[in-house]
């Protein structure tokens, strides 16, 4: 169990939304061999798959929500629930590894602050300079794939 | 064959209207309407598809070559099908000779694909709940969430096998969904090699899923045997795709038609054939068409398509293990059954048989660096035909000089059904809702019927200005006072 499930979210059409996706991109190129990929617009059952083996799991996404360029937490699986959303959360993925894999492999979301999320556009200036730090912070994660070392760094948000 | 027909219209005066809307677990939005009268004896059943697409009229005027891109947008489940078809199209537009071996085993590759991750996504996520746990279960555990929890291995094959056909489709297309590879005379690109080696060696395990699948499905059959056979069974013409010697087919080849006794209706059809052997008939009270076999007239002549369908008309699949496990099928449930149910058990059939054809396909390095083929003259009119996971799937259209659309007409696989899905929600209520009092379980039977087919509801009503329309004036009683329709002709007449 040496890899990162690295589940990537977003919409490369919509500005910001892509910022997930680019993060992962940048990833791969920097430690192909330490993670696994998988890169989607909405979660779905399928995505469990790439979990089974690892050592960790790896939620990017956008996020409006930060005050910073991004943030690392923890995150549990949510409560059995039977209703599939249209878009359902990284949590909710735990909850089906959970049923589907029997195990739930400790898991962490890294939201990187995005600010535009219009159609057809670009990164916004501002979320390339947040992609830029996640980049450097995530660099840090793979080079030691470890949940209790990344525990420790969770809540950052520079 | 028309017995379900007596339930197709009533009068509506002192009936109760009970809706489905909308039907769930099938893709795209669909409503079902039944009225009763007050001791819950039914008049009347309708499937309506409520949603509204309109592409063959978004595609006139834009340049050929768009095509294969333009209507896969028409769903997001099975845009391979459609885009497999307008590749097609477009190799007769744009004048291109055959193509060369490994660029149609590319296509194939991608159009597989699809069969397999659509087949998958049908049995396990949206239609297995019903035969694990009964049609008549609670409706919150009637759903895939259940599944992974009460029976894991399931939940597991169709999540690997679903998977595995969308890997198959996005190293062909460069996505799961919306890729691109199909241009007029070729494809866009190779495969690479360490895609193929990867796809390859899930064969294997792929394999043993389809057939796990397979005998998943005959234990919930066998259970209740007398009743599965006859749930909403009623018999019915079958259409399909086949290579000329019978062979399964479903990229290429030849209409062939049957009665429900096995009867040759007709046979050897080329897809510009399609026109004089299909006849398209609209109903007011529905944006769908619904077509008939021209030779055996509008009532006796409505068909199904899809997987049960292909796998009575055809003699063979073409790959062992597939075809060993057809002849137990057919050895058991008649050479052609009509079963609704047994679409299951064809499907899942389909499922091994995709992934049979998928490694042989993957076998070939030759599909790494695809060629183009020669291309002549534009053509001004293409017909192209290929069975998509629901079924044949039919795709018209013309072309002026300057290599713009000018006409198309599109007849996807739920309209081919149209008329046998409504003969089996018809069938089901007769069967198990007359008389009772309707419950969400009950209702759920008729869901079940419509899963059967699993109709790629979103992309069966899209002929924006032929839909037949009628728009009625009524009093505050409800009484018509004035009713005007336009038929599909695009005639307005008083009703």
């Amino acid at each position: 169990m040496s890899t990162v499930a690295l589940l990537a979210l977003g919409n490369p059409w919509r500005g910001d939304d892509a910022l997930g996706l680019r993060a992962a991109a940048a990833a791969r190129q920097r430690a192909p061999h330490s993670i696994e990929l998988r890169t989607q617009h909405l979660l779905g059952p399928e995505d469990v798959l790439i979990m089974e083996d690892a050592a960790v799991a790896l939620f990017v996404d956008a996020s409006l929500q930060e005050e910073g360029a991004f943030r690392l937490s923890r995150i549990a699986a949510a409560e059995q629930d039977s209703v599939l959303r249209h878009g359902p959360s990284p949590a909710q993925a735990l909850a089906w590894a959970g049923l589907v894999l029997e195990r739930v492999p400790p898991a962490f979301l890294l939201a990187i602050h995005g600010m535009a999320f219009e159609a057809a556009a670009g990164l916004s200036r501002q979320a390339a300079m947040h992609l830029e730090k996640a980049l450097d912070f995530l660099d840090a994660l793979l080079a030691e794939p470890r949940a209790e070392h990344w525990i420790t760094l969770c809540g950052s948000s520079p | 064959m028309t017995e379900g027909s007596s339930l197709e219209t009533a009068e509506r005066g002192g009936l109760r209207r009970v809706v489905i809307d909308p039907v769930t677990r099938v893709e795209g939005h669909g409503k079902v309407t039944i009225l009763v009268d007050e001791a819950n004896r039914i008049h009347q059943v309708r499937l309506h598809i409520v949603e509204f697409r309109g592409f063959e009229r978004f595609v006139e005027g834009r340049p050929y070559t768009e095509l294969p891109v333009l209507v896969q947008r028409l769903c997001g489940i099975c845009p391979v099908s459609h885009h497999v078809a307008a590749g097609k199209a477009v190799d007769i537009l744009g004048g291109a000779g055959p193509l060369p071996p490994e660029t149609e085993a590319i296509r194939r590759l991608m159009h597989i694909g699809q069969i397999l991750q659509s087949h998958a996504t049908h049995f396990f996520h949206l239609a297995s709940p019903d035969l694990l746990f009964g049609m008549d279960a609670a409706a919150q555990e009637r759903d895939f969430f259940h599944v992974m929890d009460r029976r894991r291995e399931v939940a597991r094959d169709g999540i690997a096998l679903r998977r595995f056909g969308q890997a198959v489709i996005a190293a062909v297309s460069g996505k799961r969904i919306h890729g691109t590879c199909a241009i007029p005379g070729g494809v866009n690109r190779g495969i690479a090699a360490q895609e193929r080696q990867c796809l390859l060696a899930a064969i294997p395990e792929m394999l043993e899923r389809a057939q796990e699948g397979i005998e998943v499905f005959r234990t919930c059959y066998a259970a209740d045997l007398q009743r599965n056979r006859a749930f909403g069974t009623v018999p019915g013409n079958v259409l399909s795709l086949v290579q000329g010697d019978g062979t399964l087919e479903f990229y290429d080849g030849v209409l062939r038609a049957r009665a429900p006794d096995g009867a040759m209706v007709f046979d050897g059809q080329p897809a510009a054939a399609y026109r004089q052997r299909i006849t398209e008939a609209v109903k007011p009270w529905s944006y769908m068409k619904f077509p008939f076999l021209h030779e055996l007239g509008q009532e006796q002549g409505w068909y199904r398509v899809g997987p049960l369908a292909r796998l009575v008309n055809c003699e063979r699949l073409g790959t062992p293990l597939a075809d060993a496990q057809r002849c137990a099928f057919l050895e058991q449930e008649g050479r052609f059954v009509q079963s609704l149910l047994a679409t299951h058990w064809a499907r899942l059939i389909e499922v091994l048989h995709a992934t049979e054809l998928i490694g042989d396909l993957l076998d070939d390095e030759a599909i790494e660096q695809p060629r183009q083929a020669e291309m002549g003259p534009w053509r001004q009119d293409a017909v192209s035909i290929v069975e998509a996971p629901r079924g044949t799937l039919i795709h018209q259209y013309g072309m002026n000089s300057d290599g713009l659309i000018n006409a198309a007409n599109l007849i996807v696989s739920t309209t081919n059904n149209n008329q046998a899905m409504n003969e089996a929600i018809r069938r089901v209520a007769q069967d198990e809702l007359d008389g009772h009092v309707l419950t969400e379980p009950l209702l759920n039977h008729v869901e079940t019927a419509i899963r059967a087919y699993d109709p790629c509801l979103s992309c069966a009503t899209h002929a924006l200005g032929q839909m037949p329309l009628i728009i009625t004036l009524q009093d505050g009683a409800g009484h018509t006072l004035d009713a005007i329709m336009r038929d599909h002709d695009g005639q307005i007449v008083h009703a």
